[in-house]
């Protein structure tokens, strides 16, 4: 046989298996002992041992060793995933049933959790915990289905950044802030403000502004009600003082397209006066960044509403969840226990801070001397005090890109609100007929 | 040996069916999904169930998604016609024997190469709209105002076709220097000896006789504007006000993006765009007799 013909075979050999086997995530070999039991744990690549960064490996290493330390008969192991094709490694995973814990984006747990997919972590949760986790998180995860499907690790707030020589404090309303603006525009040579309007970014504090006015995106079923009534005249308000800043040269011109991290060229080359971001911006870009002396000008504040309303934070996040396992009650416990484990007070504490995040328990805030002491996170925890999420249900992220396609075309085109409006509310109906 | 297993081996099977697999798994079978998803309501995380032709019945009665095509027709005629006309360009520059010649022609083919994303992120830094952004501070040196790059919905459009014609040319370049090769030298000599001009040589020799290049090269870059999405999905995602969707962004964003997830409607865009590109191959596919020779 000629060589060339036999090497054809042997690839058409190695090749059926190779396709066959080959998949996604990284697997650590974890040795299991005979009577112990194996937890298997989904996580994207930044947020475990195998980020490149030193301190996000060692704080999640930590979460492990310690685990293992307090429970000698539990093995975990890390399934690192390529952060790319996240949502699509837990939702085959878990219905898979090849891990045991996942580590879930929040806009993603509802549609998990609706099917049942998680185990109900109300029965092992102590009432110390429930006291300590952020009201908010605990409703929001019973909202889908009245089961605790999870429990957030982690979470961030927007922000009101503001530089203090030209703001002196925190404005407190948004006509307050317009005259403050006027001012900045006229007798200063950079932008007064900055905030995403085209993109699903922005959405989340103009979110704010409309729960803070009463406004509700969805009834009781999930319909989407945010264009109906009254809260179509809270979006109206809202639409029309974003207006008037962008006309105004208030805000720049280029928040019609861009996403919230847009702001960073500005602020590193010093060319605006303040913007609404994610509450982790003071210490990734301000305090990172920027040399001490101009850092050090930079405040933070909860962000604010309208004249009468105070303003809400709107939060986001990851939640730890344990795979629903019904035929082995002994893992089934070992993932729960690995799950209140990972979002405990020393796990919360380390791993936040590796990575930059913010904690969901009161008590890391106020035992903790750098979240108790850092500007930044100060701000952070009084926001959380009033924050808030979006609706978890299906259609939240569907309404968030259809309302701000809408106030990108306010911004950018002639056309008048009210048939802007008529149009974002039929394609609303139009995607919940469709859901 | 057995004989026939001696047949076999010694036949052409060992060299089609490592191939003819590899089509059957990467191309066929996904192919095949996409237009049964296409006919159902799955969602990442959920089944979902059959429901016909709903989700074409959705995407043809959505505004964003009628506004994606008519963008995706204007994109297309401006991008492909810039990058075979600066791609041409090039290689007819090119085509002189000199001195780093084929440093240039590495140069003009880096924009090819790189990836879409990092491409969009380098432009986005580039079109930064404040007086320090790197082409306003270039235009601000001649007293010219800072340009809305991309918050203002026309100058985005002829942004983002700018920023493609740029990523492109290198591969027109690239095909059209080798259909420069292929003619040969008397035609061009018995020209020059005739008193042809340039422009002339170029319109009466060059082009109708690398006709089938020129060709080849139209209906692959009609494929790759067609199916772009990752640059403009950073540089505007589709903004300002949908200005500059494309269909394979709106496919991105439908399946994908923002949590949205809707697996079948994004398929059912995707069946679209495939049908569209159908239209291109079998026209290649025609031209090239495939893989038959031409003339």
């Amino acid at each position: 046989m000629k060589l060339s013909r036999l090497l054809s075979v042997l690839i058409l050999l190695l090749a059926v298996p190779a396709l066959v086997f080959a998949g996604g995530g990284r697997e650590e070999t974890v040795q299991v002992e005979e009577g112990q039991q194996l937890v298997r744990v989904l996580v994207p690549r930044w947020a475990s041992t195998g980020d490149v960064r030193v301190e996000r490996q060692v704080a999640f290493q930590s979460v492990i060793d310690s685990f293992e330390a307090a429970n000698p008969n539990i093995r975990v192991q890390e399934v690192i995933s390529s952060a790319s094709s996240y949502d699509i490694d837990v939702a085959t995973q878990i219905e898979e049933g090849t891990v045991e814990v996942v580590w879930v984006n929040n806009p993603f747990y509802p549609t998990l959790q609706a099917r049942g997919l998680f185990a109900d972590l109300t029965p092992h949760l102590s009432a110390e915990d429930e006291a300590d986790f952020f009201q908010w998180t605990l409703d929001a995860l019973r909202s889908v289905n009245g089961e605790l499907g999870g429990l957030w690790h982690n979470t961030d707030v927007r922000l009101f950044f503001y530089r203090d020589d030209l703001i002196a404090s925190r404005p407190d309303s948004i006509e307050a802030f317009l005259e403050i603006a006027r001012d900045i525009r006229d007798n200063e040579d950079l932008a007064p403000f900055f905030l995403s309007l085209g993109h699903t970014d922005g959405f989340i504090p103009l979110y704010g502004v409309f729960d803070a006015l009463g406004g509700e995106l969805v009834d009781d079923e999930g319909r989407p009600v945010a264009l109906e009534g009254q809260n179509r005249a809270y979006w109206e308000q809202i639409f029309e003082a974003m207006k008037t800043m962008f006309d105004e040269g208030l805000i720049p011109e280029s928040t019609a397209v861009s996403r919230e991290a847009a702001v960073v060229p500005l602020l590193l080359a010093g060319e605006v006066a303040s913007f609404i971001g994610n509450s982790n911006y003071g210490l990734r870009e301000i305090e990172a960044k920027l040399p001490p002396d101009e850092a050090a000008r930079w405040q933070a504040a909860p962000t604010f509403g309208f004249e009468g309303t105070p303003g809400r934070g709107v939060s986001g996040g990851w939640v730890f969840s344990a795979r629903n396992i019904d035929d082995n009650p002994a893992l089934q416990q070992a993932a729960i226990d690995f799950v209140l484990h990972a979002t405990g007070f020393s796990a919360q504490r380390n791993t936040n801070k590796a990575g930059g995040w913010t904690p969901t328990r009161a008590s890391v805030f106020t035992g903790d001397r750098f979240y108790s002491e850092d500007r930044f996170m100060v701000a952070t925890a009084e926001a959380l005090e009033n924050s808030t999420i979006r609706p978890l249900v299906r259609i939240s992220p569907i309404i968030a890109q259809v309302m701000m396609d809408a106030m990108s075309v306010y911004l950018t085109t002639n056309q008048s609100l009210d048939s802007i409006l008529d149009g974002a509310a039929r394609t609303l109906q139009a995607e919940w007929s469709n859901l | 040996m057995d004989t026939r297993l001696h047949r076999f081996v010694s036949g052409p099977w060992p060299f089609i069916i490592p191939a003819l697999f590899a089509l059957i798994v990467m191309r066929a079978f996904p192919a095949v999904w996409q237009i049964w998803l296409s006919m159902t309501d799955m969602r990442l995380g959920d089944p979902g169930s059959f429901v016909g032709l709903a989700n074409f019945r959705a995407i043809f009665g959505s505004s964003a998604f009628l506004g994606s095509i008519s963008y995706t027709a204007i994109f297309l005629v401006f991008t492909v016609a810039g990058q075979m006309a600066l791609g041409l360009c090039l290689a007819l520059i090119l085509e002189g024997d000199y001195r780093g010649r084929d440093i240039y022609r590495t140069l003009f083919l880096i924009p090819w190469v790189i990836s879409g994303l990092v491409a969009g992120i380098m432009w986005q830094l580039m079109f930064v709209e404040t007086r320090t952004g790197l082409l306003n501070a270039f235009i601000g040196q001649f007293g010219m105002n800072p340009i809305r790059w991309l918050s203002n919905p026309t100058n985005a459009r002829v942004s983002v076709i700018m920023v493609y014609i740029w990523k492109g040319v290198g591969f027109s370049m690239l095909l059209l220097s080798g259909g420069l090769k292929t003619i040969p030298d008397e035609l061009l000599e018995s020209a020059d000896i005739d008193g042809a001009s340039a422009w002339r040589k170029l319109f009466s020799i060059k082009i109708p006789m690398m006709k089938e290049i020129v060709s080849v090269n139209f209906i692959f870059a009609t494929i790759a504007a067609l199916n772009s999405y990752e640059t403009v999905l950073v540089l505007t995602n589709g903004g300002p006000g949908g200005a500059t969707s494309l269909i394979a962004l709106e496919m991105f964003r439908t399946a994908f993006g923002e949590s949205r997830n809707q697996l079948g409607r994004g398929s059912a865009i995707g069946v679209v765009m495939f049908a569209v590109t159908l239209v291109f191959v079998i026209i290649y596919v025609r031209m090239t007799r495939f893989g038959k020779e031409n003339y």
